[in-house]
């Protein structure tokens, strides 16, 4: 018998926020979810200034990429909110 | 600096060693530096050689961005393009153009509030470093001149 896959505890954390952001995640969730959600949490407005990314274990991984793909068997991921000015 | 910006500098300061550890960079903070005044060794990414040495100085904390300039030694001279990096922004030798430093901050008065306004909350030290470092990966360690 299968049962549904487990949800992904996804922890993002960024220097500038108080506390870290924390939510559980189905696994097929793409980035770019987790990304807008982290955004929000931390009260950022993405203006098309500054690049947000998310680090993975110091890789930058694309948006496309799920969740299931970056925890392989693990239950939970940790990602760093990183930014880059892109226009000044 | 005041006695309450160099209490929270203090805090802060273990994360960023951490973060520094990490990236084989390093924090200096001599005796005789201003209180604020910090000597930070970094390098690209998986590379080795000679490091950048960013001079960051906080004056209120966490409230102001700091001043961020690139010297060619620790306690040397900013003035020279080769100690600076070849990244967007980094105007060597003169400033660091961006949101996160001082220099940038006073050049954009509309850079108070909005989206590039600075982020007081958190670990700033920190924040500076790692944006600093991302923009030196991905200038590949290249230097300006």
């Amino acid at each position: 018998m299968t049962g549904q896959p487990k949800d992904i505890t996804v922890t993002v954390t960024f220097a500038t926020a108080p506390k870290p952001f924390r939510e559980d995640f189905e696994p097929r969730t793409q980035l770019s979810v987790v990304l807008d959600a982290a955004l929000k949490e931390f009260g950022i407005t993405a203006d098309g200034t500054t690049r947000y990314y998310l680090l993975h274990k110091d890789d930058e991984p694309a948006l496309t990429v799920t969740l299931a793909d970056l925890a392989g068997h693990a239950h939970a991921v940790h990602l760093r909110l990183r930014t880059e000015t892109t226009q000044g | 600096m005041d006695l309450e910006s160099r209490l929270r500098l203090e805090r802060h300061v273990p994360e960023v060693e951490e973060f520094l550890a990490s990236t084989s960079g390093r924090l200096v903070h001599r005796p005789e530096d201003e209180d604020g005044a910090y000597w930070i060794m970094m390098q690209a990414r998986g590379q080795s050689g000679e490091p950048f040495i960013a001079r960051l100085v906080w004056t209120v904390y966490p409230l102001r961005p700091p001043s961020l300039l690139f010297a060619d030694s620790v306690g040397g001279a900013t003035n020279r393009p080769a100690s600076w990096p070849s990244a967007a922004g980094y105007r060597a030798p003169n400033d660091v153009c961006k949101p996160f430093t001082a220099e940038g901050q006073a050049l954009h008065p509309e850079w108070a509030t909005g989206p590039h306004a600075w982020r007081a909350s958190g670990n700033p030290f920190l924040y500076v470093v790692e944006t600093v470092q991302g923009d030196i990966d991905r200038a590949n360690g290249q230097r300006a001149a």
